[in-house]
């Protein structure tokens, strides 16, 4: 496990979240709102599991591997609401609806593998 | 082009990836994989747009052996904007609607058996009675200063006030004492 992974996950989330905003602020400044919807999407996805973050820490204060469970245990409870969005989206032929479930989900699933890959916790 | 169908255009068109779309269509039809290579954006990106762009009109999709592709409907984009804009609003017969009815209710506000109960303050309730009180007059007749109060003497006693709104209003003209309606 690699000792500066709770540094380096906030760093990640800081990062992902300038980038996301700097990317917003481009495509509206290009005309492209639909897009910048989406920059935003993905910043807000980023900005929510930060959060989760911070109270797995709280939650793990002297227990690392506590953190990690509760951390890894969001990761998989909340983008189940998305998938399930994700299906109803599909079945009425809301591709709209779909596209930014979908947006939500794909950010989750980089979270999920750069917390793994940071604390070398295998996917299962 | 109805009114409906040219604002749901419009808002399409006011987006950047879009219009770089329909500019790449108009060279030629090409698929969601060749657009988004070509305009650096995601398939999934792309096809979003694309259902916009069909639900406005913009393009149409038909099956290859592999691909769909999408094509330009070039005869939504032929349409002249000044034809948009002066085709008849749906709401101008909806309008014409209401102020009918505001004008009846103001009539029968105002008139008691043909008569004028009293002289509206409100300038655009005022115009819709003098209006009423100008049909009394024939088109193209003229009339002297007392014929014009004793016709408007029938409507109401303050015959000096009502005969100078009218000419005011611009629904009178009069020339050395003279009167007559305006067409």
């Amino acid at each position: 496990m690699n000792e500066n992974w709770v540094e380096v996950m906030n760093h990640y989330f800081m990062q992902k979240k300038a980038a996301c905003e700097k990317q917003r602020q481009r495509c509206r400044a290009d005309l492209r709102d639909d897009e910048a919807v989406f920059a935003q999407i993905r910043g807000n996805v980023y900005d929510a599991f930060a959060a989760v973050f911070s109270a797995a820490l709280r939650q793990g204060a002297k227990d690392e591997e506590k953190a990690r469970q509760f951390f890894l245990d969001k990761l998989a409870q909340i983008p189940r609401n998305w998938q399930t969005a994700l299906d109803q989206a599909r079945q009425h032929g809301d591709d709209t609806r779909a596209l930014l479930e979908q947006i939500k989900l794909e950010t989750a699933q980089e979270i999920e593998t750069m917390f793994r890959s940071v604390t070398e916790v295998e996917t299962p | 082009m109805t009114e409906a169908q040219a604002i749901a255009l419009f808002k399409c068109l006011s987006d950047k990836s879009r219009l770089q779309i329909l500019k790449s269509l108009a060279k030629e039809d090409m698929y969601v994989e060749r657009l988004a290579e070509r305009l650096n954006l995601t398939p999934a990106t792309i096809s979003f747009h694309m259902k916009k762009l069909a639900d406005a009109g913009a393009v149409t999709a038909y099956r290859t052996q592999y691909y769909t592709m999408y094509s330009l409907c070039r005869e939504v984009f032929m349409a002249r904007i000044m034809d948009v804009i002066g085709t008849e609003s749906d709401e101008a017969e909806l309008q014409a609607q209401r102020d009918a009815a505001y004008r009846q209710k103001v009539i029968d506000s105002f008139f008691e058996y043909g008569r004028l109960k009293s002289i509206p303050a409100q300038r655009k309730k005022k115009r819709i009675v003098l209006e009423e009180i100008a049909k009394a007059f024939e088109k193209g007749r003229t009339y002297t200063e007392r014929e014009i109060n004793i016709l408007i003497a029938d409507f109401h006693d303050d015959f000096c006030t009502i005969r100078r709104d009218m000419i005011s209003e611009g629904l009178m003209e009069r020339e050395n004492s003279i009167y007559w309606r305006t067409e």
